[in-house]
């Protein structure tokens, strides 16, 4: 069961789009807000209160990088690793973000404040490297600024 | 106009150097197809969205380039096309190559070698050796599913499964899950499938990924013996199913045939609901009861037995303290010889059937209302119904293949307007009324009403007019409180505004405690909106045992008891006589009464099951107990058979010859697959026939039939020799059907508002449940395995005023007794409702109802007086 301030923010939100599947994105990023992850009964929460299918829920879901089925840090970083970043060096900043907080692409930090994932590019490519903190755009990254904005993050 | 349009959709196209013409729109692929040239194709599946996903299917078209997906390519006049050429083999043969990339190629160990396209193609295009080296997939075989095994090393992603799935029978139940190289399908819980369980994802799968376990790897395509076209017997529906035998004789599966009734659908107990004939507990010996113990005797006994003590109660008594139970699982071979035995043979006219609680009474008030051949409406055109109303009614569950067609017409663009309770429908609905139980019947009244104020009923039925003119109804104001008017008016507004209109209707209506007014409301509506008419039977052959006259005032045909000519010929034929028209038969619930009172005191039960299925069971097994003769003829040991002095082991559908008639009214055949200890129902009954001194010599069941087509004027014109053929549908020219046999006169009682009838508590709603809708499912493993535990439903605001938490085990109380029963909250169910799963035969939940016999159609209908919820300690 999602918590009743998630429900009545997907209620507010399927208002705004012309059918329920249309309204599943945001749906499901509200309910992983709430919920830190989607486990099914999330997914089949947000399911019956779109009217859809399970199964559909749950393929979308799982489609998408940015949805978790697994419970992850506190704070989700996606770090771009496609063409543009990768030229700009962004594989040096995954070794930046192992030596300083102890995370590997695909696991959270010991703390629990970090789930890191490479992910793919966020349209940001004039100011590689680029990265996704939940969702808030950091780019230009060196070594020192990733550590710095990173910190901000509790 | 419609020639003008035939021609312009006309398409001449060259294909492979031959001119053909095709009727469009039409896929280049389809327009070969139609022409016998075939195309190979992985992804294609007829009668859904073209894919374009495998490329299998490439062709070229002359001025087009690159290679064209003909599954996905619109054929177009003056095509040139070529499908079987050195550059396209190359094509798909490298295509091949890339789906067997990840493939195990663990043939030996596959259940689908011998019928794999995959196997197939690589043999056509000899993609033996492939060039990649990458590493093959591994991931166990999933056989966490009680039914469906999940191999995703095979799949080859052509995502058939998920489409047919979703697009064909709607349940949306699998999908594409992930992505990249590590994309699977997979059911929500990755791991249960929890589906509808139609099977149609295993028959859509290409290759070994999706297989049913009822015959895991003891099943070879190259064993398939013979052959068998017949009919499922579990619904009114009547499925056309392909029996596989193997060369043993035994039976190996049944699949989906494309029969114009189903066209290659099946829901879960068609599929999967076979295993019952093999079950161990099936009945082979005739038993009569001896000191208190039924025991093994041969036929010749058992039959004697029978034979006599009839005699000696019909010697005693008369024929009014017997009665019989005919069966709609049984065969109009059967049904009609054991009407015969019970007029001819012992002169009662107390025979009866389950039809009584649906079919009997919707037919006879609806058809003869509108004319029976209104009544005649094909499953398969469901699908073009621009608006669909179901009356308390969930076709998912009581005609599946019907409730898959209404949820083809949603998807095609369909109103779809669910009256009552339709879970099956959730997800295929446009506008859901559910008004409380009380007075559900009113607001229909109410929606014809406001119906009329749209549309004024045209044609020249007299009958329907007269009826219209006199029939009292509320308006959508009277019934404001119970549901809003704006709501009742817009669905008026749909349903008279829309060309193709279909009314689904089925065992509640037939039970409307407000009697046969509501029916009457239902016929008229039909009538106004000039809607076709689906009345679902829930038996296979409930239209049959009508027409065979086992009804207490019909004879076989269909005639009135009182139709002279009718019975002059009957005698004839029979050279018997039949008994007068005089003595009032007794109807289903009133042979119980009788029984109770001791005025019946011989009942012969054929493939019916009464200690379960009727209401206020404990009632019914009470009278059962009084008889002094109860003969029952069943596969299984049923809780009636229990209380039986004499026993006689029958065939199931997949043993035997027969006709059955359809919902539809379409004869349809089943044939007998493979050999069963056992005797048929009809050959039984002949020779009963003969003991008791009526010429009968029946040699198969044909000869019954032929018989049959000499009594009925209406099956004359069906022939048994051409079943499946146009000619098998009834009436088989058009027309108006029989006129009716229905005097307005005698429903002159019922035009009044019936008055609300008030209960204490809330309503109950029983859902009936899909897989398990009787005796022989019971007994089918695979059904029993998926069966869903029984629920008491309700929502929230229900839960929380009895404190109720989900997964609490709850006692359900009635006047009738208590039940215990787990709870399970669902927040969008309506309010001061729960919904009980129906179990029927199993819970026997239908001992908690009591029954009012409606007037004029005597079907019983259920009630209670108080319910309540206890939390169980
Ligand atoms: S069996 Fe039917 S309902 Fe179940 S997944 Fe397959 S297609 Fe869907
Ligand atoms: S499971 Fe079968 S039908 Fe489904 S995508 Fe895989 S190969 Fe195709
Ligand atoms: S819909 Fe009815 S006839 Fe068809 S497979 Fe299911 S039970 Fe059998
Ligand atoms: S490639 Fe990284 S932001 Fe576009
Ligand atoms: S069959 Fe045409 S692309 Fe698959």
């Amino acid at each position: 069961m999602l918590p009743a301030e998630a429900v009545s923010q997907i209620n507010n939100t399927l208002e705004k789009y012309p059918d329920s599947r249309s309204a599943l994105l945001p749906a499901l990023y509200i309910a992983q807000r709430h919920v830190g992850h989607l486990p099914l009964d999330a997914l089949h929460a947000v399911a019956t209160l779109l009217d859809l299918p399970d199964a559909h829920v749950r393929g979308v879901a799982s489609f998408h990088v940015m949805f978790r089925d697994s419970p992850g840090g506190r704070h989700l970083v996606q770090l771009c690793t496609n063409v543009s970043c990768m030229l700009a060096a962004s594989s040096g900043l995954l070794d930046v973000l192992k030596e300083h907080f102890g995370l590997r692409p695909g696991a959270t930090s010991p703390d629990n404040r970090f789930t890191l994932l490479e992910g793919e590019c966020i349209g940001e490519c004039e100011k590689v490297p680029a990265m996704l903190v939940d969702s808030d755009v950091h780019t230009g990254l060196t070594a020192e600024s990733i550590i710095e904005i990173l910190a901000r993050y509790e | 106009m419609n020639n003008m349009n035939n021609m312009k959709n006309m398409i001449t196209l060259t294909i492979n150097g031959k001119k053909f013409e095709v009727k469009g729109p039409v896929k280049v692929l389809e327009a070969a197809l139609q022409n016998n040239i075939h195309i190979p194709t992985m992804c294609y599946y007829p009668k859904i969205e073209s894919f374009g996903g495998c490329r299998m299917c490439l062709v070229r078209v002359e001025g087009m380039y690159r290679l064209q997906a003909s599954c996905s390519l619109n054929a177009e006049d003056g095509m040139v096309v070529e499908t079987e050429t050195p550059e396209i083999h190359v094509a798909r043969k490298a295509m091949l190559e890339f789906m067997l990339i990840n493939h195990p190629l663990d043939c030996p160990t596959c259940d689908k070698a011998g019928e794999c396209d995959l196997q197939d193609f690589s043999v056509l295009y000899g993609a033996a050796e492939g060039r990649f080296h990458e590493r093959k997939r591994t991931e166990p075989e999933s056989t966490k599913d009680p039914l469906i095994v999940r191999n995703m090393e095979r799949c080859i992603m052509c995502t058939k499964c998920t489409r047919v799935c979703a697009e064909l029978q709607g349940a949306s139940a699998i999908n594409v899950i992930g992505r990249g190289k590590h994309t699977s399908i997979e059911p929500f819980s990755g791991s249960k499938f929890d589906c509808e369980y139609c099977g149609a994802c295993i028959i859509a799968c290409p290759v070994g990924s999706l297989m049913s376990k009822l015959h895991r790897h003891n099943y070879r395509p190259w064993d398939t013996g013979e052959q068998f076209d017949s009919t499922c017997s579990y619904c009114g529906v009547g499925c056309g199913i392909h029996m596989q035998i193997r060369e043993d004789g035994t039976l190996q599966r049944l699949i989906p045939a494309e029969s114009e009734v189903n066209q290659g659908l099946l829901c879960a107990r068609g599929f999967f609901g076979y295993e019952y004939i093999s079950s161990p507990s099936r009945l082979t010996s005739p038993l009569i009861r001896k000191d208190g113990k039924l025991v093994p005797v041969s036929w010749q006994e058992a039959l004697k037995y029978v034979a006599s003590r009839l005699k000696e109660i019909r010697d005693a008594s008369g024929g009014k303290s017997l009665a019989a139970l005919a069966s709609p699982k049984c065969t109009i071979e059967d049904n009609y010889l054991l009407q015969k035995l019970m007029r001819a043979g012992l002169g009662s006219n107390n025979i009866d059937s389950s039809a009584r609680m649906g079919l009997a009474g919707l037919r006879r008030i609806v058809g003869g209302l509108l004319g029976h051949a209104r009544t005649v409406s094909y499953v398969s055109e469901m699908a073009q119904s621009d608006a669909v109303l179901t009356v308390c009614s969930d076709p998912v569950t009581e005609a599946p293949v019907l409730g898959v067609r209404v949820r083809n017409a949603y998807d095609s663009g369909a109103a779809v307007i669910t009256f009552g309770h339709a879970p099956g429908l959730r997800h295929h609905r446009s506008v859901t009324m559910q008004p409380r139980l009380k007075e559900q019947w009113h607001v229909l009244g109410a929606l014809l009403s406001a119906v009329l104020e749209i549309k004024k009923p045209s044609g020249s039925r007299e009958m329907m007019q007269e009826l219209l003119g006199t029939l009292m109804l509320p308006t959508p104001e009277d019934m404001d409180d119970a549901m809003p008017r704006e709501v009742v008016r817009k669905v008026a507004e749909t349903l008279a505004t829309s060309a193709n209109v279909s009314l689904v209707a089925g065992r509640e209506l037939a039970c409307s405690l407000a009697g046969p007014w509501s029916i009457m409301v239902f016929a008229a509506l039909a009538h106004v909106l000039e809607a076709k008419v689906y009345l679902i039977s829930e038996g296979p052959n409930e239209h049959g045992l009508l027409d065979m006259g086992c009804e207490p005032d019909m004879l076989p045909g269909p005639a009135p008891m009182t139709d002279a000519g009718a019975r002059r010929m009957i005698e004839g034929l029979w050279d018997a006589r039949l008994p007068s028209e005089k003595e009032k038969g007794l109807s289903l619930m009133e042979i119980f009464e009788a029984a109770g009172a001791g005025d019946v005191k011989g009942l012969y039960v054929m493939g019916e099951n009464p200690a379960r299925s009727l209401p206020d069971s404990g009632f019914v097994t009470d009278a059962l107990a009084k008889l002094d003769l109860l003969v029952v003829q069943d596969i299984f040991m049923t809780e009636t058979a229990e209380l039986a002095h004499v026993v006689l082991p029958a065939k199931t559908w997949i043993e035997r010859k027969g006709t059955y008639i359809n919902m539809e009214r379409r004869l349809l055949g089943i044939d007998a697959g493979v050999g069963a200890e056992g005797k048929e129902d009809w050959s039984i009954l002949s020779e009963l026939c003969e003991a008791l001194g009526l010429k009968a010599g029946y040699k198969r069941s044909d000869d019954v039939f032929s018989e049959v087509m000499k009594v009925s004027p209406y099956y004359c014109e069906l022939h048994a020799s051409n079943i499946r053929g146009e000619t098998c549908k009834w009436p088989a020219e058009g027309g108006d059907g029989h006129e009716a046999i229905l005097d307005l006169k005698a429903l002159r009682p019922y035009l009044d508002i019936p008055p609300v009838v008030e209960g204490d508590g809330f309503d109950i709603v029983l859902e009936k449940p899909l897989f398990l809708n009787g005796t022989t499912a019971l007994h089918s493993d695979a059904l029993l395995r998926i069966s869903k535990e029984p629920l008491a439903r309700m929502n929230t605001a229900l839960a929380d005023s009895y404190k109720i938490r989900p997964g609490d085990t709850l006692r359900f109380f009635s006047e009738r007794g208590e039940i215990e029963i787990k709870a399970h909250i669902d927040p969008y169910l309506p309010d001061n409702t729960v919904y009980l799963t129906d179990t029927q035969e199993s819970a026997g939940i239908l001992k908690y109802f009591r029954y009012n016999k409606m007037p004029f159609t005597n079907a019983p209908c259920k009630y209670t007086q108080k319910t309540g919820l206890k939390r169980g300690e």
